[in-house]
């Protein structure tokens, strides 16, 4: 039987648009950023030091402002606890006020106990408001000996040990919610979660990366070849991890010839056709892989390599990005039907426009840099802040 | 031309109607709309609150594609009892036509709210039927089952509702729903979708699309009600339902479906 | 102090924090939520007390008896609302109604509004009627409006009017009366 186009009638709109494109993308970061310090805190990666705290707040940052892309998506954003209050257990979504409350608690502790030793020293020399804001936000607590900052550092192990299943969760779970929707056969299979996580974990260590080059450059973070060869091998890792989901959930859903691929393959080769295998797989994935390959196969210089690897995380960035798009819009450019598709162009200034996209993802870069006014970004603060501005001057030139 | 008068006119109808009841054609009208206390039926509905066993019943429908002619009246009925916004339907209907090229056509302009204007197709018609759409209120319900707020949910009589003061419009249910029976209230930013008239049938009434129906190719009715024509259909005859795959267990049952139904 | 002390305040805070989500869970939820299932019970009775706009055929047998003979017409089976509708009401339950139709009114309880209008073009009649491949072969469609009308005219009049709506030959209550309904 060969069908014409249908559409059922319902289906005339995207109801799922740019914020819900926007939020995996910034819980995507949110997760990677803290991938990279539970690699230093829980694992021990000493090359890792040095962008170690800094992980934590750019995942704190992002985390912060991942539920505003969702507020703007509701129909009723001002009945948003209704999630909490009479959530339904059965509901994907119904999990998202726990396990997105429990995890801003880890990391909020997880923060509070790698920095403390920072407010106390701050909070000794300050005086008025400040001395006052600090205090409570030290909960009348300035007990600072070697045994307090042991036990800090074991806080943040344990915490960030607890952290590391809550942030796969809260990031694999987007790809849950896409991947448990039986109705839709581009969305529905278990490798979704998988996808969304390794591919948030490559957003997160590219994002990370880019700051770090950028910082480092200024001299707020100490620089370290290491360190940022060390990110680099982490992303060529997972987007290799990443390639070989990518393939073998679109090998499968081929093989498997079901009603799934009917819909899937025409979706592809028409309406997809160049955001998913021209701009996510060519551009995105195929440069940076190849980019990143040789960048440990040539021998580089430092500086070159540095210059490579913000490349590569340039176009990461955008691989994951459009990774987003052509999952959650592309699986709503056909109708339930199977055999009716549909087109989408987004505005700029709608509710849920390109504008309020863009918004909501520069938003953490400022909230990042807020917090950065009160949190140091460098690992510890065993060093004197002299160091640093000397250090950071003339590391400036190596990358 | 003159019209012909018959002596007992309204008795014979009503006649009619309960002989139907009894099975001979089945008009679940009578069995469902309830007597008062003096045995009179109920007609000022506005003043009657519902049923006295309005909760203790267990709703089915039942599509026959057979008889369905595509007239609309269903889908016209539904918008104006349950004011669904423009563009989108509750209820609808589909026309396909399958050519002797193995072509499969299908259409529903505005779910058929106009009924069907005659529409050329490639080669000649083989095979062509409607297949009226609506919720299928599924037991295994993939819609109640993601909204998060529980605003959507099965009540009591296997009818799933949507609670508007609850809902917070996340949109969930609608990518859920593998009928396409849901959508977004562009007016009150909710989901919302076929009830079957549930203000209807907790009064006694069947809902709007059946009430309509010329051909009776929708029925509706209570499968706890011995005799009711739904329990008789499902019973006896072999029925069907949409995308069976997906184990949805939907409550809207089909006869005479075709495999090129989507 | 305990080295602990710290770990022991943020532990305090976070464990108030959750038995203040509790308590602000348990206050807010509506009063009716869980009265059936975990759904906002009064919903059920909202929902069901919308007001209803169609009525069935029985509302209209109880003031109109109808002109023709149920068991014979074709049309028996299609109910008043299929293509009468009123979107306002027709008739309301009242005290002060006109006696001539008190008496006619079941127990004088209804007084008339409004004059149902009927759309007397040939539109409602081809809804049904028109020829479509899709409908059951048995129901009567007409093919070729033209030819169907032409052969109706000669057969009746003589003389033909391709612009005379259905109503011209057939009753649309009765219409078996006039033509076979098949050309």
């Amino acid at each position: 039987m060969i069908y014409t186009e249908f559409s059922f009638p319902n289906d005339s709109h995207i109801i799922w648009s740019l914020m819900i494109v926007t939020y995996p993308y910034i819980s995507g970061i949110m997760a990677g950023a803290f991938g990279i310090s539970a690699l230093y805190f829980v694992f021990g990666i000493e090359s890792l030091k040095p962008v170690s705290r800094f992980s934590l707040l750019v995942s704190f940052s992002f985390l912060l402002c991942a539920t505003l892309p969702l507020l703007n998506h509701l129909g009723h954003p001002e009945r948003a606890l209704n999630v909490v209050i009479v959530p339904n257990h059965r509901s994907a979504i119904g999990g998202f006020g726990y396990i997105y409350s429990l995890f801003l608690v880890i990391l909020a502790m997880i923060i509070w106990f790698a920095y403390r030793e920072d407010m106390i020293r701050a909070a000794e020399a300050a005086s008025g408001l400040k001395k006052r804001i600090l205090t409570i936000l030290l909960l009348w607590n300035q007990n600072l000996n070697d045994d307090t900052r042991q036990v800090d550092r074991q806080m943040v192990f344990i915490l960030t040990a607890i952290g590391i299943p809550s942030m796969a969760v809260l990031s694999g779970y987007v790809g849950f919610l896409f991947g448990s929707l039986k109705s839709n056969p581009w969305w529905s299979t278990p490798l979704m979660p998988f996808v969304f996580f390794v591919s948030g974990i490559i957003s997160g260590l590219a994002l990370v990366l880019l700051l770090y080059l950028y910082l480092g450059w200024y001299g707020y973070l100490e620089k370290s070849y290491i360190c940022l060869r060390m990110l680099c091998s982490l992303l060529w890792f997972s987007t290799a991890m990443y390639i070989v989901l990518e393939g073998v959930e679109l090998l499968y859903f081929y093989y498997e010839s079901s009603d799934a691929w009917f819909v899937i393959s025409t979706l592809l080769f028409t309406k997809l056709k160049y955001s998913f295998f021209v701009l996510q797989l060519g551009i995105g994935l195929g440069v940076a892989f190849v980019l990143l390959s040789a960048m440990f196969t040539l021998k580089l210089e430092e500086t070159s390599f540095a210059k490579m690897g913000a490349v590569a995380a340039v176009y990461l960035l955008f691989e994951v990005w459009m990774m987003r798009w052509n999952i959650v819009v592309g699986g709503q450019l056909f109708s339930k039907s199977y055999v009716g598709f549909r087109e989408f162009h987004p505005q700029w200034l709608e509710k849920e426009g390109i504008l309020m996209a863009i918004i909501f993802t520069l938003l953490p870069f400022l909230v990042l840099f807020a917090v950065t006014r009160f949190l140091s970004v460098r690992p510890t603060t065993e060093e004197a802040p002299e160091q640093i501005t000397s250090s950071g001057s003339q590391a400036g030139e190596n990358i | 031309m003159k019209k012909r008068k018959a002596p007992k006119r309204s008795r014979s109808r009503r006649e009619f109607l309960k002989m139907a009841a009894s099975g001979m054609a089945g008009m679940l009208i009578v069995t469902l709309i309830p007597k008062s206390s003096s045995g009179q039926r109920i007609h000022n509905i506005e003043e009657m609150k519902h049923v006295p066993d309005w909760m203790d019943h267990y709703y089915a429908y039942v599509v026959d594609t057979t008889k369905c002619i595509g007239c609309g009246a269903c889908a016209r009925a539904c918008k104006r009892e349950n004011d669904t916004p423009d563009g989108y339907s509750r209820t609808w209907v589909e026309r396909y036509q399958i050519t002797d090229t193995g072509h499969v056509y299908i259409d529903s302009p505005d779910g058929g709210i106009n009924s069907f204007p005659p529409k050329d197709v490639e080669g000649n018609v083989i095979k062509g039927f409607f297949v009226p759409k609506l919720c299928n209120h599924c037991r295994n319900t993939p819609c109640t089952q993601v909204c998060p707020v529980n605003a959507s949910y099965e009540s009591p009589q296997g009818v799933v509702l949507v609670d508007k003061k609850v809902c917070i419009g996340c949109g969930y249910c609608v990518q859920a729903c593998p009928y396409d029976t849901r959508y977004i209230d562009p007016r009150t930013h909710t989901a919302d979708k076929c009830t079957w008239c549930y203000h209807r049938v907790t009064k006694g009434l069947a809902p709007a699309c059946v009430t309509v129906c010329p051909t009776k190719a929708r029925i509706f009715g209570d499968l706890k009600m011995k005799n009711s024509q739904v329990r008789e259909i499902i019973d006896n005859q072999r029925v069907m339902v949409l995308k069976p795959e997906l184990n949805t267990e939907p409550y809207c049952f089909y006869i005479g479906l075709d495999r090129a139904v989507r | 102090m305990s080295k602990y002390s710290h770990v022991m305040n943020v532990f305090i805070l976070v464990g108030l924090a959750f038995l203040g989500f509790q308590m602000f869970q348990a206050l807010l939820a509506p009063d009716s939520f869980g009265q059936y299932g975990r759904y906002r019970g009064d919903h059920l009775l909202e929902a069901s007390s919308l007001a209803t706009i169609h009525k069935g055929d029985d509302y209209c047998l109880d003031c109109h008896e109808p002109e023709w003979d149920m068991a014979d017409a074709k049309h028996a089976n299609v109910p008043c609302e299929s293509c009468h509708f009123l979107p306002k009401p027709h008739a309301i339950a009242t005290d002060k109604a006109d006696p001539a139709i008190k008496a006619k009114a079941d127990g004088g309880k209804y007084v008339k509004l409004e004059l149902m209008p009927i759309d007397k073009t040939e539109q409602p009649c081809l809804n049904c009627h028109i020829f479509l491949p899709s409908r059951p072969a048995k129901f009567p469609q007409i093919k070729d409006q033209a030819k169907h009308k032409k052969d109706g005219w000669k057969k009746t009049m003589g003389e033909v009017d391709t612009k005379a709506p259905c109503g011209r030959c057939h009753n649309s209550h009765f219409p078996k009366a006039f033509s076979k309904g098949v050309a």
